[in-house]
């Protein structure tokens, strides 16, 4: 089942870059001429349409995911963290519609194809580059007026716990005094696992929180510290995400796997309690948008 | 200078740029494991080190042998011990 359920959905992925680039590519020669920042922002909105694309049209018939912004409406330039459960994250990030670059460790951008796109959409190496080249790029980005998405996790976890960040992307959020906007993926994390394998289908929960501003960002003490409070708000809104997953789960009657039955609880649902940022930024009105 | 003072001088640092608790901070707390500092956290916390200590850390090769903060309470100790007059920089 897991082999059939794989062979579906990569199947219908390569299909849906087949229908989406096929087109597109021989369009994306007249990016060439324009400025450098301008072609990347352009080349960026392009691998954010195929993300779109793939999710609304490829993954349809398999699982329903679930968007909520609950940003306030909130669009400065900022720093995007995201958590990291599986592959399908790199797709899922499209939903808040926001043209971002984000950073990667090396391998990605030595992919054929879409590692050159990355690379033509001006995508950070964060593993391979210098900081202060990475917080000079960062800033021509940003300047620009698009985000930056960074997995602070740095690799995949496969479970519903959060690896511990890095500190890295924090730091450039403090020296160049920009929000740090909290995009939470939950449901996924065996969809796909490292082998890409599909262990099951199920529903997805994709939310964006309210940023922390850039004011607060610059009083942090330090980019640790920014980082601990990130990763703080994250597991809490992780935890009740997974919450309400498994009780849509219960309700239609269908069970997770064993392997979701036995993962590790994170802290804030173990001690039942709630420590969001919701006492922190006041939450504004939500916004649902469901693509199935 | 006593070492509870040190102690309370380092520890003074961690608080402050890392917002860590008191009472997380023991000696045999591994500054990877378990305060999951990385290496940027290292420099910021060596930057803390000199300002507070008044002296130059770059160079030192002890510092690069430091694991738990344990490690970096014998450091000052030893550099306390070698250069007296540091006492009087410490703000």
């Amino acid at each position: 089942m897991t082999l059939l359920r794989s062979i579906a959905i990569c199947s219908l992925t390569l299909l849906a870059a087949l229908l989406y680039w096929v087109p597109l590519l021989p369009a994306s020669a007249l990016l060439l001429p324009l400025p450098a920042e301008t072609r990347r922002h352009l080349a960026r909105k392009l691998l954010l349409g195929f993300g779109l694309f793939t999710v609304r049209v490829a993954w349809r018939p398999f699982f329903r995911v679930r968007y909520s912004d609950r940003s306030g409406g909130a669009r400065e330039p900022g720093i995007i963290a995201v958590n990291h459960r599986a592959a399908t994250d790199a797709f899922l990030v499209s939903l808040p519609h926001l043209s971002a670059a984000q950073t990667v460790n090396g391998w990605p951008l030595r992919l054929p194809f879409i590692g050159w796109m990355a690379k033509f959409a001006g995508y950070l190496d964060i593993t391979g580059w210098e900081y202060d080249k990475l917080k000079s790029r960062a800033a021509a980005i940003l300047a620009h007026g698009d985000m930056i998405l960074s997995y602070p996790e740095g690799t995949r976890s496969e479970s519903k716990t959060m690896n511990p960040f890095h500190s890295g992307i924090f730091q450039v959020a403090r020296e160049l005094e920009v929000p740090v906007y909290m995009l939470c993926i939950a449901g996924n994390q065996h969809m796909p696992d490292r082998r890409f394998r599909f262990r099951e289908f199920r529903d997805l929960s994709v939310r964006l929180l309210p940023p922390i501003p850039r004011d607060a960002v610059k009083r942090s003490a330090s980019a640790y510290a920014l980082r601990k409070e990130v990763f703080r708000i994250m597991e809490s809104e992780l935890a009740e995400m997974d919450d309400e997953l498994e009780r849509e789960l219960r309700r239609s009657g269908a069970h997770g796997d064993a392997a979701t039955a036995s993962a590790p609880v994170p802290e804030a649902r173990r001690d039942g309690t709630r420590k969001d940022a919701q006492g922190f930024f006041p939450a504004p009105p939500e916004i649902e948008e469901s693509c199935r | 200078m006593e070492r509870q003072e040190i102690i309370k001088a380092v520890n003074s640092i961690f608080s402050s740029r890392f917002e860590l608790e008191e009472s997380e901070l023991t000696e045999d707390k591994n500054l990877v494991e378990d305060l999951q500092l990385d290496s940027l956290d290292m420099v910021d916390m060596i930057v803390g080190l000199q300002q507070k200590f008044g002296i130059m850390l770059r160079d030192n090769k002890d510092i690069r042998n430091v694991r738990t903060l344990g490690d970096v309470y014998n450091l000052f100790e030893k550099l306390i011990e070698e250069h007296p007059e540091i006492v009087d920089k410490i703000k």
